[in-house]
């Protein structure tokens, strides 16, 4: 009896290991795995984007062009723009659809255009991106004081660098 | 033989000269890619994309002339422009999967290729897999002179005359991308075809050593992306204004900006396109759009400078 009982807690022992190294390595199944997997590559210095709670904002954050990821598109073929960068261009574009008809879902994006443009684990051209659009969105809803505001302080988050790229296609 | 047989006798002649020539038919893009000659090893969905990229430029309505130096370098400010521009730097397009190193010839006789000649074929690819201009061919040209060199395509010898030669391949990525990112990438190979300002024999003794060139606007060749770039350590950027990379900027800033009937989704994808190479340009791109850098020079040499 008591040999039966140590191998029920050898056994058990060894599955809630096996649990755990599962949970610290984060292979926790779950519906938003690519969601938490991007997070914890953020850097510690990485202002930390503010939960929107909408969805659809986060499933657009979730598909930010990282450094990593894009350099492996890179080196794989040069002379293509990066999947990711075109996966990315078309989610905004989507938001920017959503942003058209909702005055406050467009101070939301707003906000969000400003974490990717402030945040050093994008890439310099997508950050750009972020930049440009968000200046298009005040005229989406001229009557609502707040979204100017809110597009100025994106302009101010770009570093100098950023800012070039934006300004090299022109208006 | 009478005259009848001698008929026959011609008759059966041609209609096996005729036969004759169909095996030496080749294959072309159609519609606006006619002037493109395909590669035998080509598959049909290669030659099916990049008839798609080229009826992308055709069928739509650029206004040029809303952009800045859109002019200057395609030479019109319209599609036909681009046609003309693409018409003039590319030839031939080879399959992603053919080896090019196996279609050069010295004297007519295959090369045995040392892995760094190898590296000098493929103009700026570290692993050889992207769409790629065999510009640099020339290169090699002038270093076995006054051997000749020659590329194998549809079983002919082409002598490598200069840069020009507009030999493409296709990489994969080239069939996952939409078309306007297509077009971009040819018109981005194209300008790899221009020698501008000629080679220096410096750079051609680089060659014979197995150096690649530097500093050359010769082929446009790419450099190394420096240390806190995006793409730092890769062959993925130009240190100069108005090289490959600045001619597809130049083109998808016009398809975001100045297409009189695309779509929102396809102005959204150039844009961030054109700013993904507005990226790797390492000049100071709003300078080089005022001018400071002075004009676009799109012609092409075959001379050889001292220095």
């Amino acid at each position: 009896m008591n040999r039966r009982r140590e191998w029920i807690l050898l056994a058990a022992s060894v599955v809630i290991s096996i649990v755990g190294i599962l949970i610290s390595r984060g292979e926790r199944p779950s519906e938003q795995a690519g969601v938490a997997v991007r997070e914890e590559r953020r850097s510690a210095d990485e202002p930390r984007a503010t939960p929107s709670g909408d969805p659809g904002l986060e499933n657009f954050r979730a598909v930010w062009p990282r450094p990593a990821q894009v350099r492996e598109e890179v080196r794989e073929d040069p002379h293509q723009v990066p999947p990711s960068l075109l996966e990315f261009a078309r989610a905004l574009g989507a938001q920017l659809e959503r942003a058209h008809s909702d005055s406050e879902f467009s101070l939301q994006l707003l906000s969000s255009l400003e974490d990717c443009v402030r945040s050093t684990e994008v890439i310099e051209s997508a950050r750009a991106v972020c930049l440009r659009h968000s200046r298009r969105i005040p005229g989406f809803h001229p009557e609502d004081t707040r979204l100017p505001i809110a597009a100025a302080r994106v302009h101010e988050a770009a570093p100098k660098r950023v800012l070039e790229i934006a300004e090299a296609v022109g208006s | 033989m009478g005259l009848r047989g001698m008929f026959f006798f011609l008759a059966a002649a041609a209609g096996l000269a005729l036969i004759g020539c169909e095996d030496e038919v080749v294959w072309r893009g159609s519609g606006a890619a006619s002037f493109l000659e395909f590669d035998s090893e080509m598959t049909p969905t290669e030659a099916a994309q990049v008839d798609r990229a080229m009826q992308y430029v055709t069928s739509h309505t650029i206004q040029g002339e809303k952009v800045r130096w859109f002019r200057e370098i395609f030479g019109g400010v319209d599609s036909r422009a681009l046609v003309s521009f693409l018409e003039l730097r590319l030839n031939y397009i080879l399959s992603g999967n053919t080896q090019v190193e196996k279609r050069v010839r010295i004297n007519a006789e295959p090369v045995v290729f040392h892995p760094r000649e190898d590296l000098i074929l493929a103009e700026d690819s570290e692993s050889g897999r992207g769409a790629t201009n065999l510009a640099s061919l020339w290169f090699l040209k002038k270093a076995v002179e006054p051997e000749k060199l020659q590329f194998v395509v549809n079983n002919t010898l082409l002598p490598v005359e200069s840069t020009r030669i507009g030999i493409i391949q296709l990489g994969p990525a080239f069939l996952r991308v939409p078309p306007e990112i297509q077009a971009g990438v040819l018109l981005h190979e194209a300008r790899h075809s221009d020698c501008t300002g000629g080679i220096w024999n410096s750079d051609i003794l680089r060659t014979q050593q197995g150096v690649d060139p530097v500093g050359v606007s010769c082929g446009h060749l790419h450099v190394l992306c420096p240390v806190g770039h995006d793409y730092a350590g890769l062959y993925a950027c130009d240190e100069e204004a108005w090289g490959a990379y600045s001619v597809n900027f130049i083109y998808w800033a016009a398809v975001a900006r100045a297409c009189a009937d695309c779509t929102e989704e396809e102005r959204v994808l150039t844009e961030a396109s054109a700013l993904d190479s507005a990226s790797r340009i390492l000049v100071d791109v709003p300078a080089m759009v005022r001018g400071d850098y002075g004009e676009p020079d799109m012609s092409s040499s075959t001379g050889v400078q001292r220095r």
